[in-house]
């Protein structure tokens, strides 16, 4: 029984259209593709921040943006060592800068260091209170020692003073120990000052020119050797931070710059062997995920495509009609990469994965009408042009459909105020549209040219079509039941899926800003997103850091305070106690009398003498500090009091001359330092020095805090609790967990709120088409009972959703729809179909499609971004289990409703009368 | 009568000439005297080893005890604190500190004079009393001791030792006088008892 297609204007008007035109509509069709390509690639930009996936009006994004104004925005890129040996990390910092300092417009700042000498003159209210009593009872405690020393002010004066006082202990400890309230208390002083003195002695002996400073045994370390202080270390000391702003300009410009770093990182590290650094910091991480996303993307598109093509030869037993179909993809893709240009102008992380999902939606497209062509060519050689037109007329009312849907399905992500859906939204649902175009004008044309259609002599005469496997579908109801009874189970299995919110879970776990990233989270607690808030005054960022520090969720704080000394007032009143000593001593700064050999040579001895009667009287007690002490101090003696012989070392001369001039220089700047110190007035806010200035207070004099959290803060119940003490603080804190925080949130619920919306606007939209409830119902069954067992997977392979591959919900609904639709379509306009519930060639159209698109999406697969990938896997599961319910039970139900099909009563008669004009406007009748 | 006489002026001289000959030991030769005998104590093979470091402590403590001043020793000890004291305090104090101070001294010779040899320099007057300058002597190192003695009947008694700078009695002068300043004279020889019945 053939159609009265004939009567349809505007497919007659279509093939006269397509005869006189298909070598323009080609040649445009390409031309446009070109200059699309063209354009996008002059003009297409990639923006990698996730900020720039929420709405830039947003009150939150608006006071990221001020903050990131007022203080700049610094430090995107870190490279961090592990801190094997402190020297060797600081080492390496310096040699890292010296490198970085050839890139200037790369790496226009870096910040290593706070430079100590700046901090010198306040460097005793910068230690700790411990350390500071500590210094005050040595400086007390050992005041004869330093009267001593100033009063003789050379080498040996030093050793007679130290001989006194172990002379003095071992008395005292002989005679009158029994007086003393500590019986555990050391026979001897501390020897770390003469031990630390006479290892630089024996070592200038012996040739080594390199002083090290042995007061760091007197002094705390900071202070006597400032060469090691100032770089930035985590408070555990196990990593070194070099903090790096580099040259922003979009992310083109960031990925060569931190390829860039890397390189010299290697080059660096390739000097310190045992070392080991990587780069991290938020840049990095944008960076990373953008490019490894886009490598893997890139190269998912392009097997899409050779693996759609190769199964369409399989299918189609030919290789020319996959050409054609490949021909028309491709230039519906450049066509959609042309009007994302012009429309959005750049991708971002959500839609820069819009290609290989369009490939694998919009070849259904086509398939589905090579498949009826293929039907309808029957066993012909040649197409002719009313076989084109009519396979056209018969296949464009559910292809257009299924676009229709599909468009739907993705433009309530535009309404979402999510930027980065709403983008994506915006390209896919006009990515939709224009493959549809494409596939109705150029596809036709194609065939027409490459088939070489001409009219025929007769009318198209359409055949009966072949049954889908021959089956008389004998148990259509015990389908309809399991298939609806999984299907339910998915409802249940919907509840049970969990949501994984943590970002970091979606990139690639090899990356290296992840790898780093994840280390110093776990074993310094130091992340590099935190909060940010900001204070007016001293007082208040005083009162909001105390607050914050004692938030559970809170590790530590930086701020302008940071750098500050604190408890300032108690010190300063502790180091008023050392005046008296520091306005009586007074050190020489060069020997008053040099030292000779032989003359250093007897104190010594008779040190040592002491120190040796001392040793065997320890001999036979437990280890101890003073054991230790008195072991080495008698080695060194020992030594140093042969090299001291100038008969036997005539160069010992000279040597002891040369070490006591800088021993006495030494130790003159380290107590006219400590003299400074003394008289310094507290350092202020205006003393910091400008690269702190700039990170931590603004030109209105706006002061920021960092507030670093102690939780893992990339998942979700502990970000939340972070940002919850955030807010408890100042409901205005912003920073990169607060965006996270709500950036998880917002993208879910828009991702579900799209999908609602979709599926209520589809739903209306078969509702006009079908002017039935009943076969509404029909044509959502596959992507219900499909997603159901989707569900159930999930469950059942505890797949959770995350933030990428909850667009499988939007995805699946066009799918899930247009399966639906070609069958339901084809069953309503076509008695023959209806005959056999599912003609053959429809299913098989339908499986290419289910196939192709699964293929589409499983490319995906192939990604390292675990985000990514968990969308492919998700979307492959969906559109095979929608691809089986649409192949099993929708045509169940369409068995048990065929012979109750005329008897349906339109449910809502206006929409009806709506639904007719539209099919009388597209010119198709409705079948009998 | 005569014959008396005769008799009694020769013992008379013989006395005198003994007597002058005690008069004549110097203070080297009294310190060297001690010292010898310290260090033949512990230089004896048949006293050596830390089994008879007992016998050695015993026998040096003899030589301390009858060298010794302790009379003086305390009183300066005590410093000004020693003229508010009763007799009966006073008596307590010197036992005590005789005991303690034996006992310390005693362990100061055991451990470091050995097999030292002594080198014994100047010998000069102070005050009413003499100075010994002395050195121990071992491979390559010496400790100055110096011995502070005053005449008593014929010989002299010792009432302090100046190891390498450092004067005992100074060191007892300055922790009593901390200790009474603090805590008051009786706490002070509470604590010398309690440390003598520990030692006994």
């Amino acid at each position: 029984m053939s159609d009265n297609f004939e009567s349809s204007q505007t497919c007659q008007h279509l093939i006269r259209g397509l005869q006189r035109f298909a070598w323009p509509i080609i040649a445009v069709a390409l031309l446009l593709a070109g200059l699309s390509v063209y354009y996008a690639l002059t003009h297409l930009a990639f923006r990698t921040n996730r900020n720039d996936l929420v709405a830039s009006e947003q009150k939150l994004i608006a006071r990221s943006e001020q903050l990131d104004k007022a203080f700049g925005s610094h430090d995107g890129l870190m490279v961090v060592a592990e801190n094997g040996h402190r020297s060797n990390s600081i080492r390496f910092a310096e040699a890292l800068a010296q490198e970085l300092r050839r890139y200037p417009k790369e790496f226009p700042e870096f910040f290593y260091r706070l430079e100590p000498d700046k901090f010198k003159q306040w460097a005793l209210l910068y230690l700790e209170p411990k350390e500071l009593a500590k210094l005050k009872a040595s400086l007390l405690e050992n005041r004869p020692v330093l009267e001593g020393l100033a009063a003789r002010g050379n080498l040996t004066g030093y050793f007679q003073v130290v001989n006194g006082e172990i002379t003095r202990s071992m008395i005292g400890h002989l005679f009158t120990e029994f007086l003393e309230d500590n019986k555990a208390a050391e026979t001897l002083p501390d020897l770390s000052f003469l031990n630390a003195t006479l290892r630089q002695l024996q070592q200038r002996l012996e040739g080594d020119r390199n002083y090290v400073s042995p007061l760091k045994s007197f002094f705390p370390g900071e202070l006597a050797d400032l060469s090691q202080e100032g770089y930035l270390f985590t408070e555990n000391d196990k990593y070194l931070l070099f903090l790096i702003t580099p040259e922003e300009d979009g992310y083109a410009t960031s990925s060569r710059t931190l390829a860039l770093l890397r390189q010299i990182v290697d080059r660096v590290k390739a000097g310190f062997p045992h070392l080991k650094a990587g780069v991290t910091g938020p840049a990095a991480l944008e960076a990373d995920e953008m490019t490894g996303a886009m490598t893997d993307i890139a190269l998912a598109t392009w097997l899409s495509l050779m693996g759609q093509m190769l199964l369409l030869i399989i299918f189609l037993r030919s290789l020319k009609r996959p050409l054609l179909e490949c021909v028309v993809l491709v230039t519906g893709l450049c066509l959609t990469f042309g009007v994302a240009t012009l429309t959005v102008g750049h991708l971002n992380l959500l839609s820069m994965v819009f290609a290989p999902l369009m490939l694998g939606l919009t070849i259904d497209y086509g398939i589905h009408f090579l498949c009826r062509l293929e039907e309808e060519q029957n066993s012909s050689k040649r197409i002719s042009l009313e076989t084109l037109a009519f396979s056209l007329h018969r296949v464009a009312p559910g292809i257009t459909y299924a676009a229709l849907a599909a468009a739907f399905s993705f433009l309530p992500l535009v309404f979402t105020g999510f930027k980065g859906l709403a983008e994506m939204g915006q390209i896919l649902a006009l990515g939709m549209l224009i493959m549809l175009v494409v596939t109705l004008v150029l596809l036709p044309a194609l065939v027409m040219v490459s088939e070489k259609c001409r009219p025929g002599s007769a009318p198209h005469e359409s055949h009966a079509p072949r049954p889908f496997l021959a089956l008389a579908w004998k148990r259509p109801g015990v389908i309809a039941v399991l298939g609806l009874g999984l299907m339910a189970l998915g409802g249940l299995s919907f509840t049970q899926v969990k949501f994984d919110l943590n970002p970091l879970h979606l990139q690639n776990q090899n990356t290296e800003s992840v790898v780093w990233e994840m280390k110093l989270l776990k074993d310094s607690r130091y992340s590099t997103a935190y909060g940010a808030l900001t204070a007016n005054s001293l007082e208040e960022l005083e009162a909001k850091s105390r607050k914050l520090k004692e938030q559970p969720t809170v590790s530590h704080v930086e701020s302008a305070l940071s750098f500050l000394p604190g408890g300032v007032e108690a010190k300063r009143a502790m180091l008023q106690e050392l005046g008296p000593i520091f306005s009586k001593v007074e050190f020489p700064g060069a020997p008053l009398s040099p030292s000779a050999p032989e003359e250093l040579a007897e104190v010594l001895g008779r040190i040592n003498f002491k120190l040796s009667q001392a040793r065997n009287s320890l001999e036979n007690a437990a280890d101890s500090a003073t054991k230790t002490q008195i072991l080495e101090a008698t080695a060194l003696l020992h030594r140093v009091i042969l090299l001291l012989n100038p008969q036997l070392h005539p160069e010992s001369v000279a040597a002891v001359a040369d070490f006591e001039k800088r021993f006495c220089g030494d130790l003159k700047n380290m107590w006219d330092l400590l003299k400074e110190n003394l008289l310094a007035a507290p350092p202020s806010l205006q003393d910091l020095p400008p690269e702190v200035k700039k990170r931590f207070v603004s030109s209105q004099g706006e002061l920021l805090i960092r507030v670093f959290p102690s939780l893992d803060i990339w998942e979700h119940e502990p970000l939340e609790k972070f940002v919850h003490d955030l807010k408890k603080v100042d409901p205005e804190a912003v920073g990169d967990p607060v965006l996270l925080h709500h950036f998880n949130l917002a993208f879910r619920n828009a991702c579900l709120w799209a999908a609602g919306i979709a599926l209520a606007a589809i739903a209306v939209m078969l509702l006009l088409l079908f002017r039935s409830l009943k076969l509404t119902l029909l044509a959502l069954l596959p992507l219900f009972v499909g997603t159901g067992w989707t569900l159930n997977m999930m469950w059942l392979l505890d797949l959770p959703f995350n933030q990428a591959n909850v667009l499988f919900l939007p995805l699946i609904l066009g799918e899930g729809i247009e399966f639906g639709i070609i069958i339901l379509v084809r069953w309503q306009m076509e008695e023959s179909a209806r005959a056999i519930t599912l003609p053959a060639s429809t299913a098989k159209g339908v499986a290419l499609a289910a196939l192709t698109t699964t293929l589409g999406f499983g490319s995906l697969m192939i990604s390292g971004h675990q985000g990514v990938f968990s969308l492919g896997l998700l979307a492959t599961v969906g559109s095979l289990s929608v691809l089986l319910a649409s192949l099993s039970v929708l045509p169940a139900f369409l068995r048990l409703l065929e012979k109750s099909y005329k008897e349906t009563i339109p449910v809502f008669p206006q929409l009806e009368v709506l639904g007719r004009r539209l099919t009388q406007l597209l010119g198709w009748k409705t079948a009998r | 009568m005569k014959k008396l006489l005769f008799g009694i002026c020769p013992a008379l001289a013989i006395l005198c000439l003994l007597a002058s000959a005690a008069l004549a030991v110097t203070p080297t030769a009294y310190v060297k005297g001690i010292l010898d005998q310290v260090i033949a104590i512990q230089t004896d093979p048949a006293k050596s080893g830390p089994e008879h470091r007992k016998a050695r402590g015993q026998a040096i403590r003899e030589i301390i005890k009858n060298n010794f001043d302790f009379d003086l020793m305390a009183k300066n000890s005590l410093g000004s604190a020693y003229g508010g004291l009763s007799s009966g305090q006073r008596q307590e104090f010197v036992t005590t500190f005789s005991y303690l101070f034996q006992d310390s001294y005693t362990r100061l010779v055991l451990d470091f004079l050995k097999k030292e040899t002594i080198k014994y320099d100047q010998e000069r007057k102070e005050g009413a009393g003499a100075r010994v300058n002395t050195k121990l002597v071992r491979t390559n190192e010496t400790i100055p001791v110096d011995y502070l003695m005053r005449p008593k009947g014929d010989g002299w008694l010792l009432y302090d030792v100046i190891v390498d700078g450092v004067s005992i009695l100074d060191n007892y002068q300055r922790q009593f006088t901390q200790v009474i300043r603090t805590n008051g004279f009786d706490f002070l020889l509470k604590k010398m008892k309690t440390q003598k019945q520990a030692l006994q």
